[in-house]
């Protein structure tokens, strides 16, 4: 894979605790350059696909690469193109900042303290208290600094905004755009759709340990779903739309969801016999919801149906 | 190996090992005072007075235990400097695998280009040179003694050497086999809990074993049985051939420990931060 376009690839991935299986299945492409965010809520997998790809967990079968190199056997030459910062990052508590930031650029060759410290200074981190004097957001700041003045090809950021408040949080995506702009490659996981759709190229949705969707952000933004009420009979769409729609009708309404540009569709829907009509964009969060029904069951059956995406993998 | 590595197990280990060696100096310092504070005629009298059961169990014969290198090879198994060893033993051999796992901060440290057998070379490097500083602590916390202080018979402070490398051998194994306990488990109190119960188990089966003629065959199931650095001090001529025995045992038992641990933590699965 060595100068190939893909930087991480999973071939069948699976890994399984006894009875219970974490992941399966798993087959993961993600090309140099791009930010990449994994989606699912706790326990669908995201973790545990980030643990095996930096070699922490064996897997049960199948195998993970990055740049090459097998992430399991070959773990340490995996890790000098890897920096990673875990959901939950715990720094040693006796150091201060400053020798924290200093023994992560000391661990790894190419890290850089001077840009450990204007990242820090960015972050607003007050690098003389110890670690065990700092608030769980500080730390967690304290740790993408150290992660993000490694310059490796590939960042691995589990949930790096969760802890931080609002305006720290749109600092660390300004700083996963520019890890992009300057040609790194990163994986991003989160709970969090808004920053997935600001941050990330393509998504890839988890659900019960299964990649199940994979979407082009960009793709996703030119969708749109349109909900509306009829007076009389839906007329059928003209053939050259017609391979594009997806149409469900409920409860004497009509959902239709558009793959792509919504101008085309503007004249036939024209000569529908509309009683209401919303023309709404898609959005990540509906395909998201398409998986992962809110609990409240609000809407949850027809995000499903409107956002026209079978149960099954879908790329 | 990682400098960045080495420079944090070292400073990990500085402050319970400065404590420690001081311990060390400081007590076999004061133990000899203390000899030379109590006079042999007494002694012996005091001696005499103890059950059989006493002598079968510091295994030295009355005469050679009534010298003043007798008295002061007691030193070597009081329970100070156990409590030193096990306490240097255990809190290192426990926080190589189980502590960083506990602490969450395993995960940050092996996701640096940092392989697992560097943490735990790095580890048992910096612990076993700390087990040799405290041995050395104790040993010339003997010579002071016996330069400062005056004692009835001559005393060679050379005769203690071999007992300062038993003590180094039992403190070597016992953070061999805390580290391989530590390799397997993700709990740091657990694995000294662990550690610690084996601890008491192997010195009943020594006390058992001792105390109880047909129960000697017990003292082949303890390590603890290669300690003996007081029989070392007291018989001089065969001293050297006991080390060899002894702390070639405890040492041996220890790269085991070790290689077990490497292979253990090697191949394991590093769970999240708990």
């Amino acid at each position: 894979m060595l100068g190939s376009p893909l930087l991480v690839e999973t071939r069948s991935l699976a890994k399984r605790y006894g009875d219970v299986t974490a992941l399966k299945h798993c087959a993961l492409q993600i090309e140099r350059g791009e930010v990449y965010g994994l989606l699912g809520p706790n326990g669908s997998g995201k973790t545990t696909l980030i643990r095996l790809l930096m070699g922490f967990l064996r897997p049960s079968a199948g195998s993970a690469w990055i740049d090459g190199l097998d992430c399991y056997r070959q773990s340490v030459a995996v890790h000098a193109r890897v920096a990673y910062l875990p959901g939950d990052a715990r720094l040693f508590r006796q150091m201060r900042g400053r020798e924290v930031l200093r023994f992560f650029c000391g661990a790894r060759a190419g890290a850089d303290f001077r840009k450990a410290l204007e990242l820090a200074d960015r972050l607003k981190l007050e690098l003389s208290r110890n670690v065990s004097m700092l608030s769980t957001g500080m730390r967690q700041k304290l740790a993408l600094a150290a992660v993000l003045a490694a310059d490796t090809p590939l960042a691995i950021l589990d949930e790096p905004t969760a802890n931080l408040d609002p305006n720290v949080r749109s600092d660390v995506l300004a700083l996963v755009r520019e890890a992009r702009s300057a040609g790194r490659t990163v994986i991003f996981s989160s709970h969090v759709l808004d920053e997935a759709e600001q941050a990330c190229d393509r998504v890839g949705i988890l659900r019960e340990g299964e990649l199940v969707h994979v979407a082009r952000v960009s793709e996703v933004r030119r969708q749109h779903r349109i909900r509306a009420r009829l007076t009389g009979p839906l007329p059928q769409p003209p053939a050259a739309l017609a391979r594009q729609l997806t149409i469900a009708a409920s409860n004497g309404g009509v959902t239709i969801h558009t793959p792509g540009e919504l101008s085309p569709l503007l004249g036939w829907l024209a000569t529908l016999p509309l009683a209401e009509v919303r023309i709404e964009p898609l959005g990540l969060k509906t395909v998201y919801e398409s998986y992962h029904p809110p609990q409240s069951g609000n809407g949850a059956d027809d995000s499903a149906a409107d956002a026209g995406h079978p149960r099954g993998v879908r790329r | 190996m990682n400098k960045a590595l080495w420079s944090k197990s070292i400073r990990e280990a500085r402050p319970l090992l400065l404590a420690l060696v001081a311990l060390m100096f400081g007590f076999h310092w004061l133990f000899v005072w203390l000899t030379s504070l109590v006079e042999l005629g007494a002694y012996k009298i005091i001696l005499q007075a103890l059950p059989g059961e006493f002598h079968s169990l510091v295994n030295i014969p009355l005469a050679k235990l009534a010298t003043d290198t007798g008295r002061i090879s007691l030193a070597y198994v009081d329970p100070v400097v156990i409590f030193a060893v096990l306490s240097w033993s255990l809190a290192r051999g426990s926080d190589c695998v189980a502590g960083e796992l506990g602490r969450g901060t395993m995960e940050m440290l092996l996701a640096q280009p940092i392989s697992r057998l560097a943490v735990l070379g790095v580890q048992a490097t910096v612990t076993t040179a700390g087990a040799a500083l405290l041995a050395v602590a104790a040993w010339l916390g003997t010579v002071q003694g016996l330069a400062v202080c005056k004692l009835s018979d001559e005393v060679s402070a050379a005769d203690f050497i071999p007992a300062a490398i038993n003590l180094f051998a039992l403190t070597f194994f016992l953070a061999a086999a805390s580290s391989l306990i530590s390799a397997c488990d993700s709990y740091r109190w657990r694995a000294i809990g662990v550690m610690g119960g084996f601890y008491v188990i192997e010195l009943v089966i020594k006390i058992v074993g001792r105390l109880a003629p047909k129960y000697d065959w017990l003292m082949y199931g303890t390590f603890l049985a290669a300690f003996e650095p007081q029989v070392m001090v007291v018989s001089p001529e065969r001293a050297w051939s006991m080390s060899l025995r002894y702390d070639g045992a405890l040492i041996g038992l220890a790269a085991a420990c070790y290689v077990a641990a490497a292979i253990v933590f090697c191949r394991r699965d590093i769970p999240a931060p708990l």
